[in-house]
């Protein structure tokens, strides 16, 4: 290693341990290791690309998305998802549970967000859960990981910037490639919980009639045709993934605002606004990423680790398994989209030699990287299910471990059998 | 009217103005793409300022809009060691982080910015299909970085007013 990048990775690191926002960490880490090598001016480098990086039709999927979650997120069509879920799933034994997830699934499909998923259901479920004698810690841990099941199951935000990194995935079929390994998640977490309702002796949830589930499956299918109205117009090539989304956000707000009147006109420019405030988040980390990219590129960065990685081991196997516990160790502390926008150019040479296929280790990095949105020291979607639930991170942290085991197991059958991911794709000719 | 009064009625004017802005961007943002779509599939005659349009809000949006989510402290950090700090401390720390905002604004948004947008003018560089000088698309990064390091003041005064017993909680 050379010192720039010493530089970069020291700097990066003490900064992100003081707190300092992601992307001022990235930018500032860049700048001075830029300026370690020296020749060139460091701020010319750095300041174009915060702006240049996200001048890309493409990511304007993303604020799309953002605010079509928003729309339905305020517009009662969560609730509505959870109603239906009870009906399907909530009589077995454990049943809250396998609702609590379920409901996450569909949620975190429909609005692209596990954050906005452990919200809406952490915030109705964890209190139903406590109340019939779930352990807390555990509803909290389950709700959790649940909620991260929304970023392989599309539409998903987080694709649309592995795309952009590759620059040579199609969104559209990252989207089908997301469903059955998301599925698969939830499964395995329904499975774990199955496990621990028998033996904690949980109770059932009530059957609901089948007149009333049909009237809930009616109530929550505005919401389901979301994704088939954006995975249709996408495939069919009559929208791109953008045009989409913004049709999407049409249709949220004639559901919320028009139909279901839940989100008053009063409320919109305060929703606009929270969009764009969380669209600037995602944007500085891309702008400030695409610079440290670039001067991981100029350094070969990329073609030095993959040599490293091929100096230990050249079984694909093994260098699959390596690549997924480095990137488990990355999500810990970094973000999911800081860490797909830095990590990605680094693996994608010895990804390119290994000739696994773009599209199928997108899947993996995502699928890998759920597990660091729920582990400590960073994870956004822990951080925010704990205050949901009202719990502490050390108490929930034990509850969580079995989950993870799932998550894990769910993790290496997405990784080492393409088929669950790129069978879909392949069937609609990607 | 007192000193403390006009620094806060500032500092809410400059959210107020920053916030509508955005409002506005993410607005702009949505109707042209939807005007796109129209304009394609019923019209049949694609608008052609649409992509561009859209694509250059969405820098906009991006850079300037996170002077806002500054203010608004919404940008993600690591929070885990921090917040094992005592309250005295933790101020210590959040004048740092002011400080390193400021200076990364400063230093790379504002000299590099200015930088940028020189070039961008000198070499006459305009956008594919409207022909924008893109100078002045560029002029979001020395904007935001303007408003940045008003907040970054803005918090490293809070701090120390608090570091010395005289600030609010």
């Amino acid at each position: 290693m050379n010192i720039p990048v010493i530089v970069m990775v020291v700097s990066f690191l003490v900064l992100l341990v003081m707190d300092v926002p992601i992307g001022i960490c990235i930018g500032l880490a860049t700048l001075w290791a830029v300026s370690a090598v020296g020749g060139v001016s460091a701020i010319n480098i750095v300041a174009p690309r915060l702006a240049t990086g996200i001048d890309s039709f493409a990511l304007l999927a993303i604020p799309f998305f953002i605010l079509m979650g928003l729309l339905l997120g305020k517009g009662g069509i969560a609730r509505r998802l959870i109603d239906f879920a009870e009906a399907l799933v909530g009589r077995f034994t454990g049943g809250l549970a396998f609702v609590n997830t379920l409901g996450c699934m569909l949620v975190g499909a429909v609005s692209g967000s596990s954050i906005a998923a452990v919200t809406s259901i952490g915030g109705t479920m964890i209190p139903e859960m406590n109340r019939k004698g779930y352990d807390k810690n555990f509803n909290i841990a389950l709700t959790v990981c649940a909620a991260t099941t929304g970023l392989l199951i599309p539409p998903s935000n987080v694709m649309i910037v592995y795309a952009l990194v590759t620059g040579t995935v199609s969104v559209a079929a990252l989207f089908l490639a997301g469903i059955v390994p998301g599925i698969l998640v939830g499964l395995f977490l329904m499975g774990a919980s199955a496990v621990i309702a028998k033996k904690r002796g949980y109770g059932t949830g009530k059957i609901i009639p089948v007149k009333e589930t049909i009237k809930r499956f009616f109530g929550a299918l505005p919401g389901l045709l979301l994704i088939l109205i954006v995975m249709g117009g996408i495939l069919s090539g009559i929208f791109t993934p953008t045009e989409a989304a913004s049709i999407a956000v049409v249709y949220a707000f004639i559901l919320a605002v028009l139909v279901y009147k839940e989100v008053k006109w009063k409320d919109l420019p305060g929703i606009l606004l929270q969009c764009g405030v969380t669209t600037s988040v995602v944007m500085l980390l891309i702008g400030a990423s695409t610079g440290m990219s670039w001067f991981m590129a100029a350094q070969n960065v990329p073609e030095l680790i993959s040599g490293a990685i091929l100096s230990i081991s050249s079984n694909k196997i093994a260098i699959l398994l390596m690549i997924n516990i480095m990137l488990l160790f990355v999500g810990t502390f970094l973000d999911m989209t800081p860490a797909i926008l830095i990590f990605t150019p680094i693996f994608l040479p010895i990804i390119d030699k290994l000739g696994i296929n773009l599209v199928h280790f997108g899947i993996i990095i995502i699928a890998n990287l759920c597990v660091g949105l729920c582990t400590p020291p960073v994870g956004t979607v822990l951080f925010v299910g704990v205050g949901v639930g009202h719990g502490k991170i050390h108490e929930v942290f034990k509850s969580l471990l079995p989950l993870f085991a799932v998550m894990i197991i769910a993790l290496l059958i997405i990784t080492y059998i393409p088929e669950v991911s790129l069978t879909l794709p392949r069937l609609f000719g990607f | 009217m007192s000193v403390k009064f006009f620094f806060k009625s500032l500092s809410e004017w400059r959210n107020k103005i920053l916030g509508y802005f955005v409002i506005l961007i993410v607005s702009i943002m949505v109707v042209t793409v939807l005007w796109q779509v129209f304009t394609r599939l019923v019209l049949k005659v694609p608008a052609v300022w649409t992509e561009e349009t859209s694509t250059y809000m969405l820098m906009w949006c991006g850079v300037v809009g996170a002077a806002y989510a500054y203010g608004q402290k919404a940008h993600i950090g690591m929070e885990y060691f921090a917040c094992k700090l005592n309250d005295r401390h933790r101020r210590m720390l959040e004048v740092v982080i002011a400080f390193l905002v400021g200076f990364f604004a400063f230093r790379v948004m504002f000299l590099g910015g200015m930088n940028f947008v020189r070039n961008a003018f000198v070499n006459h560089q305009t956008s594919p299909t409207m022909g924008i000088p893109t100078g002045y698309l560029y002029l979001c990064l020395p904007i935001s970085a303007f408003f940045i390091i008003t907040y970054s003041i803005e918090f490293i005064f809070k701090d120390l007013l608090f570091l010395v017993g005289k600030g609010e909680k």
